[in-house]
């Protein structure tokens, strides 16, 4: 039984391997005529703009009716150190993925600081309800991985239920789901449910711990579908650049009334 | 025996020029990233003292909120960036308009912000150069509950002194994500400059409310 989902869940990942690669070819920018425009262009791709906003506004009411209060609920009710737990818990079941995605961009040090956190956390933190390593280890996911590969990140997506996400980071998440070990466990002990649970769990915490911040982004935003296309991009690149500061990737604020043209270092 | 000699000499004078130009902007750059660094040092005492001072009331500190960002911040130029594109083809009198109106907006979304201060601290690391105006300087928010947070300040050199013209939270450009919000804006259909102006009057009187 194992093995014979093993190799289905190896076709499906690569399935969504080719898929990224076929919308991805589709995908690739063309220079418009003039530096601003194909500046724009770079910034913000996003051909399917009138679905993403359907779907931007569907994800907004589905968030205020369910997940909203239930965050909001939760961040009431539930103490602090309890909540702190709840994301250990989560964040150290993420740590063998991220192991499995460091390894494939090259990142071997990072790869071990994912291995001595799983370790020390579940053995010394009782399971991972304590953060006793204390890496802060990033987040990465197999649209992080593609990316140092050097695969485009294809058109903006807001995915029902799911929110924005590059097609690459969309691919990949499907990718990420199927070579989990955590969801491998998970299923050859027959516990089917898991998966589902874990995404509902990590809903609800992330979204607890976000209510602040988007109520104020929201709040200073004329248009909010396009200032959280921005963010969600900005952000993907600071992911995969891991923090590294990006100097290379900031505009050009000298403009031509000035001197010199900038120069990159 | 001639020609090697004037080959030699020129080989000199050719390496003493190369020097000279390769320690001239050096020097320049040193002191420009000092500048950016004292700078956001400045900016950093300053706000920490302000924000913590218990005898201000929040509309004192919001003063000096507003006098910081006119004086340390290059709004122009951040304005002008922020329209990206829409620079070229809005008029003289749309621009001006724009300017001002986006400052207020800028005041008004960031400074009732101003009350939620508890105990943050501005750390300043390092300066790197970005080219041979700016650089950006490098520093921590540490906070006594959460993680700290990383803050990079685009300086530049503006003729007219070191002023600020981007703030980078995190590897997210506050200047990137005005210009695509209102590059959004502007391209809706019957929006334009006009209609960005309008929405962010609108949003401004509803923040100051």
């Amino acid at each position: 039984m194992g093995l014979r989902s093993t190799s289905s869940s190896l076709k499906v990942g690569l399935m969504a391997t080719a898929l990224l690669i076929a919308v991805s070819g589709c995908a690739t920018p063309e220079q418009k005529e003039g530096k601003a425009v194909a500046v724009m262009y770079n910034e913000v791709y996003d051909p399917l703009e009138p679905m993403n906003r359907y779907f931007f506004d569907v994800n907004y009411a589905l968030d205020a009716l369910f997940l909203k209060p239930v965050a909001e609920m939760y961040r009431g009710v539930v103490p602090l150190p309890v909540r702190d737990s709840v994301t250990n818990f989560l964040t150290n079941l993420k740590q063998p993925i991220y192991l499995i995605n460091n390894v494939l961009q090259g990142e071997i040090d990072r790869a071990g600081h994912n291995m001595g956190s799983f370790v020390t956390n579940t053995f010394l933190g009782l399971g991972g309800l304590f953060d006793v390593a204390k890496l802060n280890n990033q987040q990465e996911d197999m649209g992080q991985t593609f990316a140092t590969w050097g695969v485009p990140e294809g058109p903006y997506l807001v995915v029902p239920v799911f929110g924005p996400r590059t097609t690459r980071a969309a691919v990949g998440g499907v990718a990420d789901y199927y070579l989990d070990p955590i969801n491998y466990a998970a299923k050859e002990n027959d516990m089917d449910h898991v998966g589902l649970i874990r995404a509902g769990a990590s809903g609800i915490d992330e979204r607890s711990r976000s209510i602040d911040a988007l109520d104020e982004i929201e709040k200073n935003s004329i248009d909010f579908y396009a200032t959280v296309r921005s963010l969600y991009r900005q952000n993907r690149n600071n992911l995969i650049l891991n923090g590294a500061s990006n100097s290379t990737q900031l505009p050009d604020m000298s403009f031509d009334d000035d001197d010199k043209p900038v120069k990159k270092n | 025996m001639v020609m090697n000699r004037r080959f030699f000499h020129g080989l000199l004078i050719a390496a003493m020029a190369m020097t000279a130009f390769v320690q001239a902007p050096a020097i320049a750059a040193e002191s420009k990233e000092q500048a950016a660094l004292a700078l956001v040092k400045n900016i950093g005492d300053e706000a920490v003292k302000t924000l913590a001072d218990t005898s201000l009331s929040e509309k004192q500190k919001q003063e000096h909120f507003e006098k910081f960002l006119d004086n340390s911040f290059d709004m122009p130029r951040i304005g002008r960036f922020v329209l990206g594109q829409y620079w070229r083809d809005a008029s003289s009198e749309q621009q001006t308009e724009f300017l001002k109106v986006f400052r207020d907006f800028m005041v008004a979304s960031y400074s009732e912000k101003i009350g939620s201060y508890s105990g943050e601290n501005l750390e300043i690391k390092d300066a790197t150069s970005l080219n041979d105006k700016e650089s950006l300087v490098h520093s921590v928010i540490t906070r006594p509950n959460g993680p700290p947070i990383k803050l990079d300040w685009r300086v530049r050199d503006t003729g007219n002194g070191e002023k600020i013209v981007d703030v980078i939270i995190e590897g997210i450009s506050m200047a990137q994500t005005h210009r695509s919000e209102f590059a959004s804006v502007i391209s809706q259909p019957g929006m334009g400059v006009d209609g960005l102006i309008n929405k962010l009057k609108e949003q401004i009187k509803t923040a100051s409310n």
